[in-house]
């Protein structure tokens, strides 16, 4: 059981700092409520909008970009720990992978994949809502 | 270690030969700022070129395994040489395709390259999970292919259609594998099959009569994956609509080189499955009963392809329900479940790759002319390109299956090799179905010949002409003197008789 003592104080410790400043700022804080402010918070995107708007397919884009590029790094995860065993045809064999990714991210640069200039910037405002300001 | 890893890359030097001209010609069209894409597809060419010397070089080599999952033997290579020779002449067609763009089609080529590696691999391995990259490289090519043209409301529904049921076919194969994976440990058929010897987990011998219900929902489950690839019905939805919003040149493709990559994955899972001769007994009394399944679904493909292909009026449509029915007759061969049957079906499948690249050749030579697809704009064209008209006689006289044709031959082969393995109610109903398409095949041979001269003049290809011409002595050439095909195709069979391992 002991082992899991660590594990039991983490919690309580985190839960702790988490609860306690919940509490002094709803006590000892000042309250000045704006629908701004009332609104669920998500890194300024709205939180709530019609299914009916449109997406600006630039999004998706950088998406498939990203995930390319990430799978990239989780590919050389594992051949950075067994460099030693490996070797030189590791090395070889990396780069050929580096070499073939590098010519779709030069690829998709000349073609503009990577320019969000000309797109509708805020794809998820276009549904035509006024800001609630 | 090195060593045995430089020996492998040397055995799969074409694929890697192609793969490194695939994506030259996307650093060649990027370089040139897609100025003038046809010098792309020479490059395309004589990457072909190249990757066919590399493969005749392997002919007459002992089949092996390298790197762990790829099977370099003589069937991989027969259907190798055959997606290189039906991928350049795709090129030739791109290049002659007179609705085509001349710029800014760089692309094209390297998606017909990446396409031909997944090919590659998937003819070529043992092991599942290459199967299925190998597909799935295929397929992802496929469909940007598909939709191509990107402004045409016809491409992009073929390309979505296509997506959205190769995605779901993709899945219901990958539940498949996984559950073989799991009743049987291993992912590597050739152990899957001979295992239960050795320290090998049970393979399927002890799974067969143990867990018959599983094993059965797993074999259907990668047979509907395979009948999706090679549009056997009930799995063909999305032949004709994406065989007719394609360009021609990629149904092209999809009709021959796709198709025969799907056949010879196929043959190769069936066959290393359950036809090898190390296979055990049980494992091979199973294998006899998935044959019946496959009879099955080869009767009801060809029925339904050629009852459908009746009614079109477009010769694309048409096109694409005769090469539904074409895989029913293929899929004889392989439901026979013995190496005279897969014989026979790799000969078909080369008799099928000389019809349909000259038929849809044809196709796309008078869609330049009367810009539709219709069989009826075809009404006395005939007399305007005799060449072309009569090479397209041959290929329809060969898609019946009449004398003096590879179409007969093939036919022959795999009606024989049908009433060897007791299939004589599949036979009949294959015959049947020869008379019927009798009927749609030669409406096209109708509006060309015999009605009035057209007036419209017909286009000056020579090259192209040059090319279907050949195809269609071919066509004959190869049913006179069948002996190299057929050779060919019993030399292929080290499949089912090389050391698994």
């Amino acid at each position: 059981m002991n082992e899991y003592i660590g594990i039991v104080a983490g919690i309580l410790l985190a839960g702790g700092i988490t609860a306690s400043m919940l509490i002094l700022s709803s006590v000892l804080g000042k309250k000045n409520p704006t629908p701004e402010k009332l609104e669920p918070f998500e890194c300024g995107k709205e939180p709530f909008s019609l299914p009916m708007g449109k997406m600006a397919v630039s999004f998706y884009l950088t998406a498939i970009l990203f995930i390319l590029f990430d799978v990239e790094v989780i590919f050389l995860y594992p051949w950075a720990i067994v460099y030693r065993e490996l070797g030189m045809l590791g090395l070889v064999e990396v780069c050929v992978f580096v070499g073939i990714l590098m010519i779709g991210f030069v690829y998709a640069w000349a073609n503009g994949a990577l320019e969000w200039a000309g797109q509708c910037s805020t794809g998820q405002r276009s549904t035509g809502q006024p800001r609630r300001d | 270690m090195a060593n045995a890893y430089l020996n492998g890359l040397a055995a799969i030097a074409p694929e890697l030969v192609l793969t490194g001209f695939a994506l030259a010609a996307l650093v060649f069209d990027l370089a040139t700022k897609g100025r003038d894409s046809r010098r792309v597809g020479y490059l395309t060419l004589v990457g072909l070129a190249l990757t066919s010397l590399l493969l005749v070089a392997q002919w007459g080599e002992p089949s092996r395994t390298v790197l762990g999952m790829v099977t370099v033997d003589q069937f991989g290579n027969f259907f190798k040489l055959f997606t290189c020779a039906s991928l350049a002449v795709v090129v030739v067609f791109v290049l002659n395709d007179r609705r085509e763009r001349r710029h800014g089609i760089g692309e094209y080529y390297f998606l017909l390259l990446g396409a031909a590696v997944g090919v590659f691999f998937m003819v070529s391995t043992n092991n599942l999970l290459l199967l299925m990259l190998g597909l799935e490289l295929l397929s992802l090519a496929s469909y940007s292919l598909a939709g191509f043209h990107k402004g045409e409301r016809k491409s992009a529904e073929a390309a979505m259609k296509y997506v959205v049921f190769g995605g779901l076919s993709a899945g219901i194969m990958l539940y498949g594998i996984s559950l073989l994976y799991g009743l049987t440990g291993t992912i590597d058929l050739a152990v899957m099959a001979t295992g239960g010897t050795g320290g090998v987990p049970a393979g399927l011998v002890g799974q067969v009569s143990e867990n018959p219900i599983p094993v059965a929902v797993a074999v259907v489950l990668i047979l509907a994956g395979f009948a999706y690839k090679v549009s056997l019905v009930p799995f063909h939805f999305w032949t004709p609509d994406v065989y007719e919003g394609a360009p021609t040149p990629v149904t092209t493709f999809l009709a021959v080189g796709s198709k025969a990559a799907g056949f010879g994955a196929l043959l190769r899972f069936v066959g290393v499955l359950f036809v090898h001769e190390d296979v055990q007994e049980a494992v091979r009394a199973y294998g006899e009963r998935v044959g019946l399944l496959i009879a099955l679904l080869a009767a009801v493909t060809m029925t339904v392809g050629n009852l459908s292909a009746l009614r079109q009026k477009s010769l694309k449509r048409m096109l694409a329900y005769s090469s539904i029915a074409h895989a029913g007759y293929v899929m004889i061969g392989v439901a026979a479940m013995t190496a005279g049957g897969f014989e026979a079906a790799m000969y078909y499948l080369a008799a099928y790759y000389f019809m349909n690249l000259g038929a849809f050749g044809f196709l796309l030579y008078f869609e330049g002319v009367t810009g539709s697809d219709a069989i009826e704009s075809l009404e006395g064209l005939g007399w305007r390109a005799p060449v072309v008209s009569i090479a397209m006689v041959v290929f329809l006289v060969s898609l019946t299956g009449l004398p003096p044709t590879v179409g007969f031959y093939g036919k022959y082969l795999l009606f024989q090799e049908g009433i060897a393995a007791d299939l004589i109610w599949l036979v009949v109903i294959a015959g049947l179905n020869s008379v019927i398409s009798l009927f749609y095949y030669f409406r096209v041979v109708r509006a060309l010949f015999l009605s009035k001269p057209a007036e419209r003049e017909a286009a000056q290809q020579p090259a192209f002409v040059g090319l279907l011409a050949a195809l269609g002595v071919a066509t004959v050439f190869f049913a006179l003197f069948t002996a190299p095909l057929v050779d060919w195709a019993r030399r292929s069979m080290d499949l089912l008789s090389a050391a698994s391992g």
